[in-house]
C-alpha cells in the first residue's frame, strides 16, 4: 500500500487498534518513511502531554448531587417548556417564511410590471418623443425664424441704400 | 491511581448505558433519572475539569450538563449512542463557559525540565510510569496543563476525549458530528500545534542549558 493510503491508519496504530495484517504492513512502512515516523512521535509525544494534564484527580461529585438537579430543572421549565420550543418554531419557520416573501416579492414584481405596461400610450416611446421635439422645435424655430428674417430684412436694406449715414466729421471740425 | 484508570474502574463501560433507564427517563420518571445521573456524573464531572481546569466551576457546569440533558432527553433516539449524547451536551457547555471566562487568552509558557521532556517524549504511556512520586505527578501535571492551555477549546476537547477518555475515531464522529477523515485531521492538528508549543519550550529549555 501507498504512503498515503496508510498515514491515515496511524492513529489507529498507535492504539493498537489495527487489524494485524494492515498493522504489520504499516510497521514495514515506518521502518523506512520518515514522514510517518514523525507523525507517530507527535502522537506519543502529545499522549503523553494530555496523559499528564489528567494525572490529578477531578472534583468528586457530592453525595446529594444526583437529587440537586431537579431543583435546576424546576427553575429552568419555564424557559425550556414556553421560550426555547418558541424558538425552535421560529427557527422551523425561518424558511417558510423566506419562501413565502420570495414568492410575494415576485408576485409583486410581475404585477407592478403588468401596471406599467397598461399605463404607456400605445404608440412607440421614440416616435411620441419625436414628435414632442419636433412640436416643440417648430414653436422655438419660428421665433428664431423671425428673428433671421428680421435681421436679413436690415442687411438688404443696407445693401440696397447703403450704410447709415456716419456722423460728419467735417461739420464737427467745422464747428 | 491516575485519573483514567480510576474512571474505568468505578464507571460502567462507554457503551452499556442501560437503554431502561434512559426510556424511562425520558418518560418523566424522576427516580430513573436521578440513576442516569448517579451513573454518568463522574464521567461528566472529569470531562468538565479536563477543559476548564477549575475545580470550584465544574459542579455549576455539571448541573447545566444534567439539566440540558433532562429537557433534551425526550429527543434521544434509543439506537443512538447515549454517552455521545451526554458528551456531547458536555463538551458544549464547557465551550460555552470557556467562551465567557476566555481562558485560551492567558496562555503561559512552559518551561521544561531535562526530566520532564524524558517523560513526555518516552514510548510508553506516561500514565503507567512506576517512579513518578506525588510532587513529581504535581509539576509534570503543571507543565502539560500550560502546554495545554495554548490549544483552542475544540482541540484540546478532542484530544482530552481521545486520551484521557479513551474514546474511538467512531465514538468521537458521533459526538463531533462529523466524519472520521475530518476527526483524524482536526486530531493530526491539533497534535501538529501542541507538539509546535512543546517543541518552543524545548528549545527554551536547550537554550537555558547552552548559557
Amino acid at each position: 500500500m501507498s504512503h498515503q493510503n496508510l498515514k491515515v491508519w496511524l492513529e489507529e496504530y498507535a492504539e493498537d487498534s489495527l487489524p494485524p495484517e494492515l498493522s504489520q504492513d504499516l510497521g514495514q512502512h515506518l521502518a523506512i518513511c520518515q514522514e510517518c515516523q514523525e507523525q507517530l512521535k507527535a502522537i506519543r509525544l502529545t499522549r503523553n502531554i494530555i496523559r499528564a494534564s489528567a494525572l490529578d484527580e477531578a472534583p468528586f461529585p457530592a453525595p446529594g448531587f444526583a437529587r440537586s438537579i431537579f431543583g435546576s430543572i424546576e427553575q429552568q421549565k419555564e424557559l425550556y417548556f414556553f421560550w426555547n420550543p418558541l424558538r425552535l418554531a421560529a427557527l422551523k419557520a425561518l424558511p417558510v417564511m423566506a419562501g413565502l416573501a420570495l414568492l410575494l416579492g415576485g408576485f409583486a414584481y410581475v404585477e407592478i410590471s403588468a401596471l406599467n405596461a397598461q399605463q404607456l400610450p400605445e404608440e412607440p416611446l421614440l416616435e411620441s418623443s419625436l414628435e414632442l421635439s419636433s412640436q416643440q422645435w417648430g414653436r422655438e424655430g419660428a421665433v428664431f425664424s423671425d428673428s433671421i428674417s428680421q435681421d436679413q430684412e436690415q442687411v438688404v436694406s443696407t445693401l440696397m441704400e447703403g450704410p447709415p449715414n456716419p456722423p460728419n466729421p467735417g461739420k464737427e471740425t467745422e464747428k | 491511581m491516575g485519573n483514567i484508570a480510576m474512571l474505568h474502574a468505578t464507571s460502567p463501560s462507554p457503551l452499556t448505558a442501560d437503554k431502561d433507564i434512559i426510556r424511562r427517563s425520558q418518560q418523566g420518571d424522576q427516580a430513573a433519572f436521578e440513576l442516569l445521573v448517579r451513573k454518568f456524573e463522574r464521567r461528566v464531572f472529569g470531562l468538565i475539569y479536563q477543559m476548564v481546569r477549575s475545580p470550584s466551576e465544574v459542579e455549576d457546569i455539571a448541573q447545566e450538563v444534567f439539566t440540558k440533558l433532562y429537557f433534551s432527553l425526550p429527543q434521544f433516539r434509543l439506537e443512538a449512542s447515549f454517552e455521545a449524547w451526554l458528551y456531547r451536551i458536555t463538551v458544549n457547555q464547557c465551550y460555552d463557559f470557556l467562551r465567557k471566562r476566555k481562558r485560551e487568552a492567558q496562555v503561559a509558557q512552559a518551561d521544561l525540565t531535562e526530566e520532564e521532556m524524558r517523560f513526555f517524549e518516552s514510548f510508553g504511556s506516561i500514565t503507567q510510569k512506576p517512579t513518578l512520586d506525588i510532587s513529581k505527578r504535581l509539576e509534570l501535571r503543571q507543565t502539560a496543563e500550560r502546554l495545554l492551555s495554548a490549544l483552542p477549546p475544540k482541540d484540546r476537547s478532542l484530544l482530552v476525549l481521545k486520551e484521557v477518555e479513551e474514546l474511538s475515531i467512531e465514538e468521537l464522529t458521533a459526538i463531533f458530528k462529523a466524519s472520521a477523515s475530518a476527526i483524524k485531521l482536526r486530531l493530526f492538528r491539533a497534535r501538529n500545534h501542541l507538539k509546535s508549543v512543546y517543541e518552543k519550550g524545548r528549545k527554551k529549555n536547550k537554550g537555558r542549558a547552552r548559557l
